[in-house]
């Protein structure tokens, strides 16, 4: 008795095994399988830096107003976007062409725009305050736009520019942030829940040895070269004196031109832009902490604004009586007779200090 | 001559030689004890002082936290306890049908049928009795079995409690209960998914800003006649006090002239007497969002911010119409993130006047109708429609609105239930981050927050399985805003540029040349101890 229980026990367990083995080729699981590829992200921000500065860097500059142009075109509002830039090159006085940056020497594409919203210039792009906000310890007092305000609803684009080496990008030529840091950051972005999803993008020498460390889940990482290369940039610009940009970020603006805010491009061929061919240098992608295919993620996923919207609709009737208010009534009726005195405050320091 | 000089240089030595040999065979007792307690005594303060005083004074600060108290913390096991009372026909057979019910596990609900004797000609009276016996605290809830006739099946009150027929069956009752008076769904949701709620959530945050925009794109032809203030202080302040216990909110007004909003419309010919009127499907909606957000500055505050913005769009592009599947919509939406915009056209006959002429038109604003759409928009965005709406109907009466009404404890169980886990959650992700990096700093102030935190999570806890609702509810309150303080503060970044491997990296250099000569001198030692 006992043993046919057992046997029928395992019998079950194979023919369930073998009907759901089988429901997995159907259509049924399909759905299952599109719905957790489908992003339930609620909000987009995006944090972009350019961590060198002086005028021989251009480039860095160009590339991080690359991106900045296209999550913006895209639908990132700038209030949701972070950017550090180290230096200012459009108001750079070796730069012929004020006012502007150009992404090549045709001078076409001016990725500057006309309405760049900085959030940390110059000195204030550091180690300490890029850390700060990502971990969203900001210094008491730091204006809401400064922050990084996201939550578990949030995709994050971080996209990082700059000279870097094995293990550390360096900040200002003075100080460097290492690939343990940035892990340690985004590893208390996760815990507190602060990002749905993540992107990261780098594009400096042996950018692929920044995201080594991340240990974090759902982090999608595409480096501009592997560990042993360097990044190399794309062009000079004769009229302007220094090299435009560099060739990842140049190729990715070249993709990301042609995105519109509808389109179904995905992530997946967003991290084949730029072949070694064009690239010289790798292009190195790490997906393992990533859950869902990049095949199948949208890239307006990433670079696009997404923002629920609800119109009222529904006939709901409001009633609510008001606390009536007086008019406020400015009496001003000069009083008779009275003369207006008028004395003169203290002007001196001596006098005030005495 | 040089030779005997020699010699006698040579027999100076051998005299000095002598002395030499003379001092160092005295030496051993002295000089080398002296060599040798000195040697010791530098390791001694080497390694016994200096070691330790170094390895101190560059420590990571950090006060001594109750680890094991926050991971033991666990949201599941929150209990919630709230009495709720039967009167009417057979009520002692209907509490006890009750009991035998199951109610989600956070529940810990107690059914108390009251006797008959306590008797009153109308509903109110028998509730103002029992009120009197210090029944009905916040939190509890009573079912009356009135044996008049209603429409309904059931007729909720405005303060705590709800009459339903005489025959009711405790089936029906533990449905009324269950899904309409506990909101058990909406409180599982809150105990479980608390990291879907954000700082950006209205009715979770602590303390906010509203602030009311007015935005005029051409105020050279559109002279707005409107009092944003007297919206303010008539409708919104007011309404917004009666959640005072719940939130903090301040009120602000502003006028905005000549911001042009992108976003693409169509113009659709009509029957009108101006002959179109144009749209604006409902995907460019983010779109404009997106446009005034940029304009209205609401970056300036300290605090998440509520925009509630009313746009009057100029002639040329009026009557504009927000279309929904294809359809004409309300001309008001919502984003949790932003708030609410309301689009208020002008006037057909004025536009077309105003078409004709250029001249200047006078738009008069019903300050009612703007002041209810509002309300409407801020209902949506708090998420009151769920607590407050009597189920079955569409009027939603922000008049009855108060402290003292089942509606009322609901909605502060939900936020009760939210601060609790979010502050669990956040207290054991600090704990476990302190764990792995090492260079994080718990100062005096931040330790003190986490303690207390810690501390009036588990009073919370215990006040609400005591049925203390409200007391509840102020701990949790405080405990929320502790382990943000805690997690968010500052100062834990203060070593950022001095971990570990720095610290070798910079004292290894200095301390090397004081301790090569301590080591070699441990062989010394050992050859003087061990010979």
């Amino acid at each position: 008795m006992e043993f046919s229980c057992k046997f029928l026990a395992i019998f079950l367990a194979i023919t369930i095994l073998t009907v759901t083995r089988t429901l997995g080729n159907s259509n049924v699981p399909q759905k299952f399988v599109d719905r957790i590829q489908k992003s339930n992200h609620t909000n987009n921000w995006a944090v972009l830096v350019d961590a060198s500065r002086f005028w021989f860097n251009y480039r860095h500059v160009a590339n991080v107003l690359s991106i900045y142009r296209s999550v913006k075109r895209l639908g990132i509002p700038d209030s949701q976007i972070i950017l550090m830039l180290a230096d200012d090159m459009a108001c750079n006085p070796r730069n012929s062409r004020p006012a502007q940056v150009f992404n090549n020497a045709n001078q076409h594409l001016n990725v500057y725009g006309d309405d760049v919203e900085v959030d940390y210039r110059g000195y204030d792009v550091t180690v300490e305050n890029f850390v700060r906000l990502l971990t969203g310890r900001t210094v008491n007092g730091t204006a809401r736009s400064k922050k990084l305000l996201t939550d578990a609803g949030s995709n994050v684009l971080i996209y990082l520019t700059g000279h870097g080496g094995d293990g550390f990008l360096k900040f200002q030529d003075s100080e460097e942030i290492t690939s343990q840091e940035l892990a340690d950051a985004i590893e208390q972005m996760w815990e507190k829940k602060r990002y749905n999803e993540l992107f990261f993008m780098v594009d400096t020498c042996q950018a692929a040895s920044l995201y080594e460390k991340f240990t974090s889940p759902n982090i999608l990482a595409v480096a501009s070269s592997l560990v042993g290369e360097d990044s190399l940039s794309h062009h000079v610009d004769p009229s302007i004196g220094v090299y435009m940009i560099d060739r990842y970020t140049y190729y990715a603006l070249e993709f990301l031109e042609k995105v519109q805010v509808n389109s179904q491009k995905t992530m997946g061929e967003f991290l084949k832009v730029c072949p070694k061919r064009v690239c010289i240098s790798t292009v190195g992608v790490r997906k393992d902490l990533f859950n869902r295919d990049p095949d199948k993620v949208l890239i307006t996923d990433f670079f696009g604004g997404v923002r629920p919207t609800k119109i009222l609709s529904d006939p709901i009737d409001i009633e609510f009586t008001p606390e009536k208010t007086f008019e406020e009534v400015n009496i001003n009726i000069p009083l008779e007779g009275a003369k207006p005195s008028y004395n003169f405050p203290s002007q001196f320091a001596s006098e005030l200090f005495d | 001559m040089t030779t005997e000089d020699v010699t006698d240089r040579v027999s100076n030595k051998k005299d000095s030689d002598e002395n030499l040999e003379d001092i160092k065979i005295n030496q051993p007792k002295d000089t080398e004890k002296v060599k040798i307690y000195s040697t010791i005594a530098f390791i001694v303060v080497v390694v016994g002082i200096g070691f330790p005083v170094w390895w101190k004074t560059t420590e990571v600060y950090r006060v001594s936290l109750p680890n094991s108290q926050i991971m033991s913390l666990d949201h599941t096991t929150i209990s919630i306890k709230s009495t709720v009372f039967v009167w009417g026909e057979n009520s002692e057979v209907s509490v006890k049908d009750l009991q035998k019910k199951t109610f989600p596990y956070f529940w810990s609900l107690n059914f108390i049928s009251i006797p008959s004797s306590v008797n009153a000609g109308s509903v109110t009276e028998l509730v103002e009795l029992i009120e009197k016996r210090g029944l009905l605290k916040s939190g509890d809830f009573l079912v009356i079995k009135w044996p008049q006739k209603f429409d309904n099946n059931v007729e909720f009150s405005d303060k705590r409690y709800a009459v339903v027929k005489t025959t009711a069956s405790s089936d029906a009752i533990f449905d009324i209960l269950n899904s309409h008076v506990l909101k058990s769904k909406q409180m599982e949701s809150a105990l479980e998914n608390s990291h879907s709620i954000t700082s950006r959530d209205t009715s979770i945050s602590t303390k906010y800003e509203i602030v009311l925009t007015v935005l005029i794109q051409s105020p050279q032809t559109h002279k707005i006649n409107f009092d944003p203030r007297k919206v303010a202080k008539e409708y919104i302040t007011p309404f917004l006090s009666k959640f005072s216990t719940l939130t903090n909110a301040t009120v602000k007004s502003q006028w905005k002239y000549q911001s042009r909003i992108d976003f693409t419309t169509k113009k659709i010919p009509d029957e009108s007497k101006i002959k179109r009127h144009y749209s604006v499907e409902e995907h460019i909606l983010p779109n404009i969002i997106t446009s005034i957000e940029s304009k209205i500055g609401s970056g300036i505050s300290n605090h998440p911010v509520v925009n509630l913005v009313i746009y009057v769009p100029p002639c040329t592009q009026s009557p504009l119409y927000i279309y929904q599947n294809g359809a004409k919509a309300e001309n008001s939406f919502v984003a949790s993130s932003f708030g609410g915009i309301l689009i208020y056209n002008p006037e057909e006959e004025q536009c077309i006047q105003q078409l004709e002429t250029n001249e200047p038109i006078d738009v008069d604003v019903s300050l009612e109708l703007v002041s209810k759409a509002f309300l409407r928009q801020l209902v949506e965005l708090m998420n009151l429609r769920e607590y407050f709406l009597v189920p079955g109907t569409n009027t939603l009466n922000l008049n009855k609105v108060e402290d003292e009404s089942w509606q009322f404890d609901c909605l502060l169980r939900r936020n009760t239930l939210v601060y609790l886990s979010t502050t669990i959650q956040t207290l054991q992700s600090l704990v476990r981050l302190l764990d792995g990096i090492s260079y994080i700093v718990i100062n005096d102030d931040v330790g003190q927050s986490i303690i207390e935190a810690n501390a009036n999570v588990r009073k919370s806890e215990r006040l609400l399985k005591n049925g203390h609702l409200k007391e509840a509810f102020e701990y949790a309150k405080k405990a929320y805003l502790a382990s943000e303080h805690a997690f968010f503060d500052y100062t834990l970044l203060a070593q950022l540029y001095f971990p570990d491997e720095q610290k070798y990296a910079i004292y290894i250099p200095l301390f090397l040349p004081v301790l090569v000569p301590v080591l070699s001198s441990i062989k010394t030692l050992k050859k003087h101890f061990f010979k």
